[in-house]
């Protein structure tokens, strides 16, 4: 009887240790995540108005969203601008990582020089392509009334498509070095062996990427991928120093209507449950990725 | 002795020089109580130099410590905003027109009823279009003016003179005299006005509706459709220019607030509307198209000359520990002559609300001068003709008025769906502002 009381005590002692291990863990998830999650949550579900207390209104700001026509753009405007910009940005990404890894001179040098969009900061980014884009004298019309490529100017920022053009090339000139860093180290984790028995059996450059590169790099891309879905959704900057949302509303992507939204209209609720909009497609996202991961465990 | 323990010893020195710097006998002397004051960072560098001198000054003569913050036009509101939320306000501020109706609701805001009182026995009374900013409807200031930026037109006279046109006193005149530019091939795109989430493009918007008699709100500021007549001509207005007339340039829609002061800076306009920023670029910088500038008021509309207004005003924010020390900086900032100090290096940028400081030789200069001068008798705040409230004050900062032009414009709305669409929006708005 004496025996289980006392491999009892040794597994209480234990758990206590290890629950005192994970605790700092727990709080740090509770203090940093659980807690704005929750609380953002709580606001979506009042009438918050800044200066004022918040009033629970349940889901009346989220049925409101469905029946606002800006929202609705908003929402369109985010799909375009984030799934365009990160399709461009896989492509350009694969690209600068192939001709990284097959460079044989400079390379240090051109990886280098392909990083710097991506550690420039994003407002410079922003600024020098509106420059770019200036209908009057930005650098692309010049060159292209320059060599009577067009007659008329091009009002890149003022008209809805090319304006959305616009901010999603700036967008992909930033991140592309991002995907093709992380590719570029994939790569480098990829068996030499691998290929040299491809080349020995007489498979050509394209079989060989199609064969090995990629599904070598397939858990590196999804990781990417899902990195860049998210903060290309999130993104702020680029959008709102190039166009602020416009022309009108052409280019207003779900950030820039939350910051109008709760910091000009002051209306907090409406804005977090903006921002609240995209999260279970984040989540959904998340979790095909884990459990993706897991599985390949 | 071990690289370990070398490096301990440097970071256990390192902590006993600390301890030993906080320790009584190394303490330094009291500090001084500080004083904390938010500021608008203008275009003219200048003027935020001689003010913050003057506080600088003040706080010397008081044994304060003045911890001075800047806003720009861009983050005015998202500052203050963040530091309502966050019980961070700042003793004393500079709030922009909207500022005072906006969070004197939300009890923000001290009484400043004596010293406004105060600030006109000195400086003379105040101009009537500063009243409905800094007065609230039932007589009580929470806000003292501190000037005008005003918005005028900038004419680029030369050429101008080359098309033939005519300085516009009317609303039609500003179309006519593009067309003409236009047309005589001085200049393709001479009219540089943009619709856009900047004052640049609501301002201008309320200039050209209030000048036609429009107007959102009634005289008790309430709601009032904008389905009528005065709003389809004001907004055939603003879309014909674009679609019709063809003399803005292209993307003038997409410009920040900084687009038409490049345009015009650069000469790839005749004219535009804007604060006089522009010309003091010009003036600092002593470039050639300043002898060819002119300032000038902007124009009349069917209802005459009503015109949207940028007033800066001060405010004591009712957290503050230092309310006595806080009105005090606003008196000696707003004393006739530190005013005048401040008046004089802002290069005609800022224009005094008060009769006296109105009346300083300063402003008769030149004609531009004196436009600048005058402009701000014609100022009618948000939700015109009636109180500046809240949800006025939202349907200006929510871009409802230039959305509306967008809408036409960019998207190709007829003008009666994209002032439903408006119209829907302000009555929203007007419904849901707190009255709490």
């Amino acid at each position: 009887m004496t025996k289980p009381s006392a491999w009892r005590r040794v597994l209480v002692a234990d758990a206590l240790v290890g629950y005192l291990f994970v605790l700092p863990l727990i709080v740090l998830v509770l203090g940093l995540v659980a807690y704005p999650l929750g609380n953002a949550v709580w606001i979506s579900l009042t009438d918050k108005y800044v200066g004022y207390a918040a009033r629970f209104v349940g889901l009346g700001n989220y049925v409101t969203l469905t029946r606002d026509p800006i929202f609705h753009k908003v929402i369109r405007n985010s799909a375009v601008f984030t799934l365009a910009s990160v399709a461009v940005k896989v492509v350009l990404g694969m690209l600068m990582a192939l001709a990284l890894q097959r460079a044989l001179v400079a390379r240090s040098f051109l990886r280098a020089a392909l990083l710097v969009p991506w550690v420039i900061p994003t407002v410079i980014t922003a600024l020098t392509w509106h420059w770019m884009f200036n209908a009057l004298w930005g650098f692309i019309n010049v060159t292209l009334q320059g060599v009577g490529l067009v007659r008329e100017p091009i009002a890149w920022l003022g008209q809805p498509a090319t304006a959305m053009a616009a901010v999603i090339t700036a967008n992909i000139w930033r991140g592309f070095p991002f995907f093709g860093v992380c590719l570029l180290a994939g790569m480098q984790a990829i068996p030499r062996d691998l290929y040299e028995a491809a080349a020995v059996d007489g498979a050509s450059p394209a079989q060989r990427f199609w064969h090995i590169t990629l599904p070598g790099l397939r858990l590196v891309l999804l990781v990417t991928t899902l990195i860049s879905l998210i903060f290309t959704l999130n993104d702020f900057n680029i959008v709102y120093v190039l166009t602020r949302g416009g022309p009108g509303t052409a280019t207003h992507v779900l950030a820039t209507y939350t910051y109008e939204v709760g910091f000009q209209a002051l209306r907090w609720g409406k804005a977090v449950a903006v921002s609240m909009y995209p999260l279970p497609v984040i989540a959904v996202m998340i979790v095909i990725v884990t459990r993706y991961l897991t599985r390949e465990d | 002795m071990t690289l370990l323990a070398r490096g301990l010893s440097i970071v256990l020195a390192a902590l006993l020089l600390l301890a030993g710097a906080g320790s009584p006998a190394l303490a330094q002397p009291a500090q001084k109580p500080k004083i904390r004051v938010w500021l608008l960072r203008t275009y003219v560098p200048d003027a935020n130099h001689a003010l913050e001198d003057s506080i600088k000054r003040w706080a010397t003569s008081k044994n304060l410590d003045p911890v001075i913050e800047y806003f720009t036009f861009d983050d005015i509101e998202t500052k203050y905003v963040a530091a309502i939320e966050t019980n961070a306000l700042p003793d004393v501020g500079q709030l922009q027109t909207i500022g005072p109706a906006r969070y004197r609701g939300m009890g923000r805001l001290l009484d400043l009823t004596d010293l406004a009182n105060e600030l006109v026995r000195v400086n003379g009374p105040m101009l009537e279009s500063a009243l409905p900013v800094v007065r609230a409807p039932d007589g009580r200031f929470h806000a003292v003016p501190f000037n005008y930026i005003t918005d005028v037109q900038f004419i680029r006279t030369d050429l101008f003179r080359k098309a033939g046109a005519k300085v516009p006193t009317t609303w039609e005149e500003v179309r006519e005299a593009a067309r003409l530019i236009k047309a005589k091939g001085v200049m393709e795109y001479p009219l540089g006005q943009s619709w856009n989430r900047s004052a640049d493009g609501y301002g201008v918007f309320q200039a050209l509706l209030y000048s036609h008699g429009g107007g959102w709100a009634d005289e008790q500021g309430n709601y009032t459709s904008i389905m009528n007549d005065t709003w389809r001509a004001v907004v055939r207005w603003a879309s014909e220019i674009y679609l019709k007339d063809k003399t803005v340039p292209p993307d003038a829609m997409s410009w920040t607030g900084f687009g038409n002061n490049e345009a015009f800076l650069t000469g790839k306009i005749a004219f535009t509307f804007n604060g006089p920023s522009i010309y003091y670029v010009l003036e600092k910088e002593r470039r050639p198209i300043l002898k060819d500038t002119l300032m000038a008021i902007k124009p009349a509309g069917p209802a005459g000359r009503n015109h949207d207004v940028l007033l800066l005003s001060w405010t004591v924010f009712s957290s503050s520990k230092q309310v006595d020390a806080a009105k005090d900086l606003i008196r000696f900032v707003m004393s006739t002559d530190e005013a005048k100090k401040y008046m004089q290096q802002s290069w005609g940028q800022m224009v005094p609300a008060f009769e006296r400081l109105r009346q300083d030789p300063y402003w008769q200069k030149n004609e531009s001068y004196r436009a600048v001068l005058e402009a701000p008798k014609y100022a009618r705040t948000p939700g015109w003709p009636g109180p500046l409230t809240a949800a006025a004050a939202e349907v200006v900062a929510t871009h409802v008025l230039t959305d509306l032009c967008a809408r036409v414009i960019v998207d190709g709305w007829d003008i009666e769906k994209a002032l439903e669409e408006a119209d829907k929006r302000i009555k929203d708005i007007y419904a849901n502002v707190p009255s709490r």
